[in-house]
Order: C-alpha cells, then structure tokens, then sequence
C-alpha cells in the first residue's frame, strides 16, 4: 500500500463523519453546511484517484462535480431563503 | 465595411482574455500543438463576441478583469493571508469556545466590482465571513471581534485592500 | 518526477490532511451554527487549498497540474459563494445571535 492510498483511505473516513453531521444535524442550515463541505472532499477523492490509476480524465470528472456542488449548494440555499419561492 | 472594422476593433481590444481563455483550451485538450492553440483562439473569439453582444453592455475586459500584475500580487497576499489565519484558528477549535459577532464596517472602495472581490476573500479566510452587502457597507461576522470602542474596521484585511485601492485609482485616472 | 520534490508534497499532503481532520473535529465541538460555520468550513477550506498545492508539485510541470491549477482557480471563486448564501439564507430566515452592532 503506497501513500496515496493511504491518504485515499483518510480522506474517505473524513468524509463518512461529514455525512454523520448532515445525518444529525439540528437545524437545515447544519445539514447543507455538512453538504458543502461533503462535496469539496468528493474533488479530492476524484483527483487522488486520477493520481492512483494514472489518468487525467479524473480531473474533468472533479472540475464537473465541483460545479454541480455549488449549483445544488446555491439552490437549496436560495429555496430556504425565500420559503419554498426559487 | 465600417461594421466591420468596427467588430474588428472591439476584439482587437479584448486580446488579454482571448489570450487567456486559448491557453485554457490548450489545458483542457492535454495536446500542445499549433492547431490545437488555433482551435481554441476560433472558440474564445466567438464566445468572448457573443457575450459583448448580447449579455453586457460594456467590453468584457474592462468589466471583468483584473490587470496581471495586480491579480499575481493579490493572489499572493491571499494565499498567504489564508495559511496564516487558518493557523491562528486553530486554539479555538481544540479548546471549543468562540465569541462570534456580527459587525457593520464601511470599506473605501467605490466600484461594484472590486467591494464584490473584497467580500469573496474576507469570506475565504478564516475567522470572518460576510453576511450582507449594501452599497460599500459590509455586515461581517467575525470571530474574536474587537472592543466596543475600538474602530469597527479592524476586521478588514487592510493590505488586499490597499492592493485594490491603487488599482482603482489606477483605472480612476485612465478613463 | 524527483525524489526530494516526491517528499516535499508527501510532507505538504500530511500538513493538508491534518487541516482536514481539524474540521471534522470542529464540526462536532462548536453549539451553535455561525461558531460552526466561521471555523469549522474555512478551516477545511485551508486543508483542500495545501493538499491540491501538495498535489502541483509533486507532479511538477505538466497538463496534470495546469488542471489541478483550472480546479484551484474554480474553487477558490465558488467557494466563499456558497458559505455566504448559505449564511445569508440563515440570517434572513432569523437565526439570530445574542449580540450584534
């Protein structure tokens, strides 16, 4: 086992106990901070794997998620803002 | 014929970005050869026309961007500004105790663009985020705040400002 | 790829990570939600910025770190979006704090 998989692990634990605050979360404004922080560990995940396997098509895949998170971040935010008008 | 020249000029204009968005393409494709860098010039030229056209007002350069050397400094003055703060916050995560405030502060800057900047990197360190934005008065929250009869624009990064205080000038005094 | 450059961003990773696991730490610490999200968010923020810095030069000049410099640029402009519509909507849905000036 070589060090990336090592951080590959970490970060995967991380980000388990990332879900646990959305799971547990008191208020709707916890669980989409708990979401944000989710998806920024996703970039990682899919970039270290891209430098496991030896492929750069990883990176585009990241590039996409990292839009997709903050559109969803965005809209959710903006729907509880205006109670349920976007 | 007149028309003409006329887009001609406009793109002439906005070379810096065109520039910029080519080297992006060449980036993405993974491939450094000269029709590729062409590829990317065709492509960049029509989007940066279409969005003059249609979706602004002003040219796209002036609108949106920063000069190089000033966006190099700034960046610079950022990254370190994050390292640093984001080891001076690190006590109050392993004690678990934080006295947390929201406080109205007034920045100097005029144009919308440059305050917008402003807030994103007050937000992007640690220790502060901004809640609102009226006009050039920001309601930051802060961790640590200072005292009641302290000035309440302490919690301004006073360096990034100066950086962008010198670039408005700048374009002040170019128009 | 060299042999001290390999160490430095293997030493940068860990520094990264460390970060990292501060902010799942602060994230179950704090009571209320703006302390939560002033610390705990940035600090991780912090963490992704040095282990993609780590990740640049470890792989030193080539197309793989110019993406990794398009994904830095991307987060660095939509993150701060993000934390501040999210506290936004808080503030204006009434999540109030005791004192305020």
């Amino acid at each position: 086992m070589n060090f990336d998989e090592m951080v590959l692990i970490v970060v995967a634990i991380l980000s388990v106990f990332e879900l646990g605050r959305v799971l547990i979360g008191p208020t709707i404004y916890d669980r989409m901070l708990g979401f944000a922080v989710f998806s920024s560990k996703v970039i990682v995940t899919a970039v270290i794997i891209g430098v496991i396997n030896e492929r750069t098509f990883f990176l585009d895949i990241a590039l996409i998620y990292g839009v997709l998170g903050f559109i969803s971040t965005i809209m959710l935010s903006r729907f509880v803002e205006r109670r349920g008008d976007i | 014929m007149t028309h003409i020249r006329l887009i001609f000029q406009g793109l002439l204009k906005n070379m810096g970005i065109i520039l910029l968005l080519s080297i992006i393409w060449v980036i993405l494709v993974e491939q450094f050869s000269v029709p590729t860098f062409f590829m990317g010039l065709v492509v960049s030229i029509i989007v940066v026309f279409f969005t003059n056209r249609f979706l602004l007002n002003d040219d796209y350069q002036r609108a949106y961007m920063l000069g190089p050397l000033t966006f190099l400094e700034y960046g610079l003055r950022l990254f370190k500004g994050i390292w640093f703060s984001g080891f001076s916050v690190i006590p109050h995560i392993l004690s678990g105790e934080a006295d947390v405030q929201i406080i109205t502060c007034e920045t100097k800057l005029k144009d919308e663009l440059l305050i917008t900047i402003l807030a994103n990197s007050i937000t992007l360190t640690p220790g502060t985020v901004t809640v609102d934005k009226k006009g050039s008065r920001l309601q930051v929250l802060a961790l640590n705040p200072p005292a009641d009869d302290d000035d309440a624009r302490d919690v301004i990064p006073y360096k990034l400002e100066k950086v962008l205080l010198r670039y408005e000038n700048r374009i002040k005094e170019r128009s | 790829m060299n042999l001290w450059t390999t160490i430095i961003g293997n030493i940068i990773i860990v520094i990264g990570l460390i970060f990292m696991t501060l902010g799942v730490l602060g994230i179950y610490r704090f009571n209320d939600y703006f302390s939560r999200i002033l610390i705990t968010s940035k600090v991780d923020t912090v963490g992704f910025l040095t282990i993609m810095t780590g990740m640049i030069i470890k792989h030193g000049f080539a197309f793989f770190s110019g993406k990794i410099v398009l994904i830095l640029a991307l987060y660095m402009i939509t993150n701060p979006i993000a934390t501040h519509a999210i506290t936004r909507a808080a503030h204006i849905s009434g999540y109030r704090i005791k004192k305020e000036r």
